[in-house]
């Protein structure tokens, strides 16, 4: 069966996101053992996820519209859509808590920021992960 | 704990046949859904809202019950 459009930009976004993900974790670790733990030192490492993240995802929407056609979201893909968003906000909401409870305990900054990034990559990975379930097992 | 899975069959696919053998794509413009939705609909893989299986009876001229069809089933342990 031929898959839409919105089932193959999640497959897209899941890809380019994983990707992101290992290649921002093994640099932030290589940084880590450096003896890079300041946020200045690191700030190359978060302009170059975020490049590397939009490069890879407009590549990726390029193809998927070359091959399948845009559509607008209808019912399923919109509750679909809801189902993943819902399933994703704890997940996103732990991140944030473990963040503000880190700021309280005054743990290093870059830290923080690692874990904020960590959290909005998972969540998104997460939640197309979910997007993909329900299209291939039903809703 | 108990759980009842809604069952909902259809005719849909056997309707599209017999209405001159109409393609998933003409049905999905007509009703206002995308063809995968047509699709998932068919492979009893999504129910859909009241107002699209209202708009696929009306599609066909046949009264909902006779595409969409409510089967309960026993309680299944989980």
């Amino acid at each position: 069966m031929k898959i839409s459009f919105s089932e193959k930009s999640s497959r897209v976004q899941v890809v380019a996101l994983t990707i992101v993900l290992l290649l921002y974790i093994r640099t932030a670790y290589a940084n880590y053992i450096d003896g890079l733990t300041n946020v200045p030192s690191n700030v190359a490492l978060l302009i170059w996820s975020c490049a590397a993240l939009t490069i890879l995802l407009i590549v990726g929407f390029i193809y998927a519209a070359a091959t399948a056609k845009p559509e607008t979201l209808d019912e399923r893909d919109k509750l679909i859509h809801y189902r993943a968003k819902a399933a994703t906000s704890c997940l996103y909401g732990t991140g944030c808590m473990l963040s503000i409870l880190g700021l309280a305990l005054t743990v290093n900054p870059l830290f923080i920021i690692h874990l904020l990034m960590v959290t909005l990559f998972l969540t998104s990975i997460v939640g197309e992960g979910m997007k993909l379930y329900y299209y291939k097992r039903g809703i | 704990m108990a759980k009842n899975k809604p069952n909902i069959k259809n005719k849909v696919k056997l309707l599209r046949f017999l209405a001159n053998e109409m393609t998933q794509q003409d049905l999905a413009e007509r009703i206002g859904v995308t063809r995968q939705t047509v699709n998932a609909i068919e492979a009893n893989k999504y129910s859909p809202s009241l107002e699209v299986a209202f708009k696929i009876a009306h599609v066909f001229q046949q009264p909902l019950e006779e595409v969409f069809q409510y089967q309960p089933e026993a309680e299944q342990p989980t």
